[in-house]
Protein backbone atom coordinates (compact mmCIF):
# COMPACT_ATOMS: atom_id res chain seq x y z
CA UNK A 1 0.00 0.00 0.00
CA UNK A 2 1.66 3.50 -0.99
CA UNK A 3 0.39 4.89 2.05
CA UNK A 4 2.29 2.70 4.17
CA UNK A 5 5.48 4.11 3.29
CA UNK A 6 4.25 7.79 3.90
CA UNK A 7 3.38 6.31 7.20
CA UNK A 8 6.68 4.52 7.91
CA UNK A 9 8.10 8.29 6.63
CA UNK A 10 6.16 9.91 9.77
CA UNK A 11 7.65 7.65 12.13
CA UNK A 12 11.05 9.06 11.36
CA UNK A 13 12.49 11.45 13.37
CA UNK A 14 15.05 13.24 11.07
CA UNK A 15 14.60 14.93 7.72
CA UNK A 16 11.61 14.20 5.76
CA UNK A 17 12.37 16.19 2.85
CA UNK A 18 14.11 19.21 1.63
CA UNK A 19 13.42 21.32 -0.64
CA UNK A 20 15.59 22.35 -3.50
CA UNK A 21 17.40 25.70 -4.07
CA UNK A 22 17.19 27.43 -7.72
CA UNK A 23 20.35 28.35 -8.85
CA UNK A 24 21.20 32.13 -9.69
CA UNK A 25 19.24 32.52 -6.54
CA UNK A 26 21.81 34.19 -4.62
CA UNK A 27 22.51 36.71 -7.01
CA UNK A 28 19.26 37.32 -7.84
CA UNK A 29 17.84 38.33 -4.55
CA UNK A 30 21.29 40.69 -4.33
CA UNK A 31 20.68 42.36 -7.57
CA UNK A 32 16.82 43.14 -6.30
CA UNK A 33 17.93 44.37 -3.00
CA UNK A 34 20.95 46.59 -4.69
CA UNK A 35 18.24 48.13 -7.28
CA UNK A 36 15.40 48.51 -4.42
CA UNK A 37 17.70 49.97 -1.98
CA UNK A 38 18.65 52.24 -5.16
CA UNK A 39 14.84 53.37 -6.03
CA UNK A 40 13.67 53.50 -2.25
CA UNK A 41 16.46 55.02 -0.18
CA UNK A 42 18.20 56.77 -2.90
CA UNK A 43 15.44 58.42 -5.29
CA UNK A 44 13.25 58.78 -1.69
CA UNK A 45 15.58 61.06 -0.37
CA UNK A 46 16.00 62.81 -3.64
CA UNK A 47 12.11 63.04 -3.55
CA UNK A 48 12.28 64.01 0.27
CA UNK A 49 14.57 66.83 -0.16
CA UNK A 50 13.19 68.28 -3.56
CA UNK A 51 9.59 68.45 -1.28
CA UNK A 52 11.90 69.80 1.85
CA UNK A 53 12.86 72.93 -1.32
CA UNK A 54 9.79 73.31 -2.29
CA UNK A 55 8.02 73.32 1.15
CA UNK A 56 10.82 76.13 2.08
CA UNK A 57 9.74 78.21 -1.30
CA UNK A 58 6.14 77.95 -0.26
CA UNK A 59 6.80 79.01 2.80
CA UNK A 60 8.72 82.26 1.46
CA UNK A 61 5.94 82.76 -0.95
CA UNK A 62 3.50 82.84 2.16
CA UNK A 63 6.03 84.81 4.31
CA UNK A 64 6.51 87.44 1.35
CA UNK A 65 2.85 87.82 0.89
CA UNK A 66 1.86 88.59 4.12
CA UNK A 67 4.67 90.96 4.60
CA UNK A 68 3.99 93.10 1.30
CA UNK A 69 0.67 92.17 0.02
CA UNK A 70 -1.90 91.27 2.76
CA UNK A 71 -1.70 94.72 4.50
CA UNK A 72 -4.70 96.70 5.45
CA UNK A 73 -4.71 100.44 3.46
CA UNK A 74 -5.65 103.27 6.01
CA UNK A 75 -5.97 106.89 4.78
CA UNK A 76 -5.54 109.07 7.67
CA UNK A 77 -6.59 112.81 7.48
CA UNK A 78 -5.73 115.68 8.83
CA UNK A 79 -7.70 119.33 8.50
CA UNK A 80 -5.48 121.80 7.50
CA UNK A 81 -5.22 125.24 9.73
CA UNK A 82 -2.23 127.17 7.16
CA UNK A 83 0.76 124.94 8.63
CA UNK A 84 3.04 123.91 5.94
CA UNK A 85 4.47 120.71 7.26
CA UNK A 86 2.32 118.05 8.87
CA UNK A 87 4.33 115.01 10.09
CA UNK A 88 2.18 111.60 10.86
CA UNK A 89 3.79 110.16 14.03
CA UNK A 90 3.35 106.08 14.18
CA UNK A 91 3.75 104.17 17.54
CA UNK A 92 7.52 103.35 16.63
CA UNK A 93 8.29 107.08 16.48
CA UNK A 94 8.97 106.72 13.11
CA UNK A 95 7.66 110.07 11.13
CA UNK A 96 5.89 109.75 8.02
CA UNK A 97 5.22 112.98 6.05
CA UNK A 98 1.88 114.07 5.48
CA UNK A 99 0.25 114.76 1.99
CA UNK A 100 -1.43 118.42 1.51
CA UNK A 101 -4.84 117.93 -0.31
CA UNK A 102 -5.47 121.63 -1.08
CA UNK A 103 -8.73 120.96 -2.98
CA UNK A 104 -10.32 119.11 0.08
CA UNK A 105 -7.83 121.38 2.59
CA UNK A 106 -6.99 118.09 4.50
CA UNK A 107 -3.80 116.47 5.12
CA UNK A 108 -3.42 112.88 4.53
CA UNK A 109 -1.39 109.85 4.57
CA UNK A 110 -1.58 106.28 3.32
CA UNK A 111 -0.37 104.02 6.11
CA UNK A 112 -0.49 99.86 4.96
CA UNK A 113 -1.11 97.68 8.51
CA UNK A 114 0.05 94.20 7.96
CA UNK A 115 -3.09 92.59 9.51
CA UNK A 116 -6.30 94.07 12.31
CA UNK A 117 -4.63 95.13 15.64
CA UNK A 118 -4.68 98.45 17.23
CA UNK A 119 -2.11 101.12 16.10
CA UNK A 120 -1.23 103.97 18.24
CA UNK A 121 -0.45 107.11 16.15
CA UNK A 122 -0.04 110.49 16.52
CA UNK A 123 0.22 114.20 14.23
CA UNK A 124 3.04 116.50 14.32
CA UNK A 125 2.34 119.99 13.24
CA UNK A 126 5.19 121.72 12.06
CA UNK A 127 5.20 124.69 14.32
CA UNK A 128 5.28 122.43 16.94
CA UNK A 129 8.73 120.39 18.22
CA UNK A 130 8.60 117.27 19.16
CA UNK A 131 9.05 117.83 23.08
CA UNK A 132 5.76 119.77 22.97
CA UNK A 133 3.45 117.48 21.65
CA UNK A 134 2.42 114.67 23.68
CA UNK A 135 2.42 111.63 21.54
CA UNK A 136 1.07 108.80 24.09
CA UNK A 137 -1.19 106.33 22.75
CA UNK A 138 -4.20 107.08 24.54
CA UNK A 139 -4.26 110.88 23.87
CA UNK A 140 -3.12 111.00 20.23
CA UNK A 141 -1.29 114.10 20.08
CA UNK A 142 -3.91 116.19 21.83
CA UNK A 143 -3.41 118.64 24.06
CA UNK A 144 -5.68 118.48 27.39
CA UNK A 145 -6.83 121.89 28.62
CA UNK B 1 34.31 33.47 9.08
CA UNK B 2 31.74 33.24 11.85
CA UNK B 3 28.16 34.25 11.76
CA UNK B 4 28.35 36.58 13.87
CA UNK B 5 31.17 38.60 12.69
CA UNK B 6 29.32 38.77 9.32
CA UNK B 7 26.35 40.29 11.07
CA UNK B 8 28.40 42.73 12.74
CA UNK B 9 30.00 43.75 9.52
CA UNK B 10 26.36 43.41 7.46
CA UNK B 11 25.24 45.82 10.81
CA UNK B 12 27.97 48.50 9.25
CA UNK B 13 26.93 48.70 5.99
CA UNK B 14 29.54 46.23 4.39
CA UNK B 15 27.51 44.65 1.30
CA UNK B 16 29.97 42.00 0.65
CA UNK B 17 29.20 40.89 4.41
CA UNK B 18 25.32 41.05 3.11
CA UNK B 19 26.02 38.92 -0.05
CA UNK B 20 27.18 36.22 2.54
CA UNK B 21 24.17 36.22 4.81
CA UNK B 22 22.67 36.21 1.81
CA UNK B 23 24.14 33.11 0.49
CA UNK B 24 23.70 31.55 3.90
CA UNK B 25 20.09 32.04 4.56
CA UNK B 26 18.70 32.04 1.20
CA UNK B 27 18.48 28.36 0.49
CA UNK B 28 16.22 27.82 4.05
CA UNK B 29 14.49 31.18 3.13
CA UNK B 30 13.83 30.15 -0.37
CA UNK B 31 12.23 26.38 1.28
CA UNK B 32 9.93 28.20 3.79
CA UNK B 33 8.79 30.55 1.04
CA UNK B 34 8.29 27.19 -1.59
CA UNK B 35 6.70 25.34 1.18
CA UNK B 36 3.88 27.99 2.06
CA UNK B 37 3.58 29.49 -1.50
CA UNK B 38 4.06 26.34 -3.26
CA UNK B 39 5.06 28.45 -6.52
CA UNK B 40 8.79 28.98 -7.44
CA UNK B 41 8.03 32.14 -8.99
CA UNK B 42 6.38 33.64 -5.79
CA UNK B 43 8.76 31.86 -3.52
CA UNK B 44 11.56 33.65 -5.11
CA UNK B 45 10.03 36.52 -4.87
CA UNK B 46 9.28 36.08 -1.19
CA UNK B 47 13.19 35.66 -0.46
CA UNK B 48 14.30 39.29 -2.02
CA UNK B 49 11.34 40.66 -0.14
CA UNK B 50 12.49 39.23 2.73
CA UNK B 51 15.96 40.34 2.03
CA UNK B 52 15.23 43.83 1.51
CA UNK B 53 13.68 43.63 4.82
CA UNK B 54 16.73 41.95 6.07
CA UNK B 55 18.67 44.97 4.77
CA UNK B 56 17.16 48.03 5.83
CA UNK B 57 16.15 46.68 9.80
CA UNK B 58 19.57 44.75 10.03
CA UNK B 59 20.92 47.91 11.99
CA UNK B 60 17.96 46.90 14.97
CA UNK B 61 19.00 43.61 14.86
CA UNK B 62 20.09 42.62 18.90
CA UNK B 63 23.22 40.55 18.49
CA UNK B 64 21.96 39.11 21.58
CA UNK B 65 19.66 37.32 19.43
CA UNK B 66 19.55 34.40 17.08
CA UNK B 67 19.88 35.68 13.49
CA UNK B 68 17.84 32.86 12.51
CA UNK B 69 14.97 33.43 15.01
CA UNK B 70 14.98 37.30 13.83
CA UNK B 71 14.69 36.15 10.11
CA UNK B 72 12.44 33.75 10.68
CA UNK B 73 9.63 36.58 12.35
CA UNK B 74 10.98 38.85 9.12
CA UNK B 75 9.35 35.50 6.91
CA UNK B 76 7.02 35.15 8.91
CA UNK B 77 5.79 39.11 8.30
CA UNK B 78 6.90 38.97 4.71
CA UNK B 79 4.60 35.84 4.03
CA UNK B 80 1.47 36.90 6.17
CA UNK B 81 1.73 40.10 3.19
CA UNK B 82 1.99 37.92 0.44
CA UNK B 83 -1.46 35.83 1.30
CA UNK B 84 -2.90 39.52 1.97
CA UNK B 85 -2.18 40.53 -1.02
CA UNK B 86 -3.38 37.40 -2.90
CA UNK B 87 -6.11 37.13 -0.50
CA UNK B 88 -6.09 33.61 -0.21
CA UNK B 89 -4.14 31.36 1.90
CA UNK B 90 -4.83 27.64 1.46
CA UNK B 91 -2.66 27.42 -2.06
CA UNK B 92 -3.49 24.30 -4.13
CA UNK B 93 -0.95 21.49 -3.91
CA UNK B 94 0.13 20.60 -7.62
CA UNK B 95 2.29 18.36 -9.61
CA UNK B 96 4.63 20.55 -10.58
CA UNK B 97 5.22 21.66 -6.86
CA UNK B 98 6.82 18.03 -5.58
CA UNK B 99 8.90 18.08 -8.74
CA UNK B 100 10.98 21.27 -6.29
CA UNK B 101 11.11 18.64 -3.13
CA UNK B 102 13.68 16.46 -2.44
CA UNK B 103 12.25 13.30 0.01
CA UNK B 104 14.85 11.30 2.20
CA UNK B 105 13.01 8.29 1.44
CA UNK B 106 13.70 7.71 -2.42
CA UNK B 107 10.86 5.47 -2.69
CA UNK B 108 8.24 7.63 -2.30
CA UNK B 109 6.06 8.49 -5.64
CA UNK B 110 4.75 11.89 -6.42
CA UNK B 111 1.35 11.18 -5.52
CA UNK B 112 2.68 9.75 -2.17
CA UNK B 113 4.42 13.28 -2.19
CA UNK B 114 1.27 15.31 -2.74
CA UNK B 115 -0.57 13.57 -0.72
CA UNK B 116 1.56 14.42 2.50
CA UNK B 117 1.83 18.16 1.49
CA UNK B 118 -2.31 18.09 0.85
CA UNK B 119 -2.65 16.81 4.66
CA UNK B 120 0.47 19.56 5.68
CA UNK B 121 -1.75 22.05 3.65
CA UNK B 122 -4.80 21.41 6.05
CA UNK B 123 -2.71 21.86 9.27
CA UNK B 124 -2.91 25.26 11.62
CA UNK B 125 -0.42 27.97 10.56
CA UNK B 126 2.07 26.58 13.61
CA UNK B 127 1.20 23.07 13.12
CA UNK B 128 2.60 23.80 9.70
CA UNK B 129 5.46 25.65 10.51
CA UNK B 130 6.50 23.14 13.12
CA UNK B 131 6.45 20.54 10.11
CA UNK B 132 9.09 23.14 8.05
CA UNK B 133 10.82 23.67 11.21
CA UNK B 134 11.72 20.12 12.03
CA UNK B 135 11.23 17.66 8.92
CA UNK B 136 12.79 20.41 6.28
CA UNK B 137 15.30 22.47 8.49
CA UNK B 138 16.08 19.54 10.57
CA UNK B 139 16.21 22.22 13.65
CA UNK B 140 17.00 21.00 17.37
CA UNK B 141 13.36 21.22 19.54
CA UNK B 142 15.55 24.14 20.99
CA UNK B 143 15.72 26.31 18.11
CA UNK B 144 12.06 25.50 17.33
CA UNK B 145 11.11 26.82 20.45
CA UNK B 146 12.93 29.91 20.13
CA UNK B 147 11.78 30.78 16.84
CA UNK B 148 8.23 30.44 17.17
CA UNK B 149 8.24 32.02 20.80
CA UNK B 150 6.97 28.40 22.43
CA UNK B 151 8.37 26.35 25.26
CA UNK B 152 10.62 23.34 24.38
CA UNK B 153 7.63 20.98 26.41
CA UNK B 154 4.94 22.78 24.23
CA UNK B 155 7.11 22.09 20.91
CA UNK B 156 7.76 18.23 21.68
CA UNK B 157 3.78 18.00 22.38
CA UNK B 158 2.51 19.71 19.27
CA UNK B 159 4.94 18.18 17.57
CA UNK B 160 3.46 14.85 18.73
CA UNK B 161 0.13 15.76 17.83
CA UNK B 162 0.93 17.28 14.40
CA UNK B 163 2.42 13.15 13.39
CA UNK B 164 -0.79 11.71 15.29
CA UNK B 165 -3.32 14.42 12.55
CA UNK B 166 -1.29 14.04 9.67
CA UNK B 167 -1.17 9.92 10.36
CA UNK B 168 -5.02 10.42 10.78
CA UNK B 169 -5.59 12.45 7.69
CA UNK B 170 -3.25 10.13 5.77
CA UNK B 171 -5.49 7.31 6.38
CA UNK B 172 -8.41 8.84 5.32
CA UNK B 173 -7.08 9.65 2.25
CA UNK B 174 -6.15 6.69 1.85
CA UNK B 175 -9.57 4.97 2.41
CA UNK B 176 -11.30 7.50 0.15
CA UNK B 177 -8.44 6.72 -2.58
CA UNK B 178 -9.39 3.05 -2.16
Amino acid sequence: MKENKLIDLLSKENRWFSIKKPSGLDDRVVNFVESKIYKDVVLWKMLTLVNALSLAIMACFIFLFFAFYNRTKIVFVYPHSGNEKMVYLTKGNEKVPMVLDEEKGVWTVVIHLPHRKIENYGFIVEELSEEDIDVAPDNMGIEEE
Amino acid sequence: MDEKDLISRAKRGDFGAFKELVSLYSGHCFSFGYYHLKNRADAEDFVQEVFYRVFLYLKRFDEKRKFFSWLYAIEENVLRAFFKKKKERQVEVEESFAENVVFYDEKLSTEDKIALFKAIESLSEVEKNLVFLRYNEDLSIKDIAEALNLTEENVKVRLFRVKEKLLNLLKEDMYERE
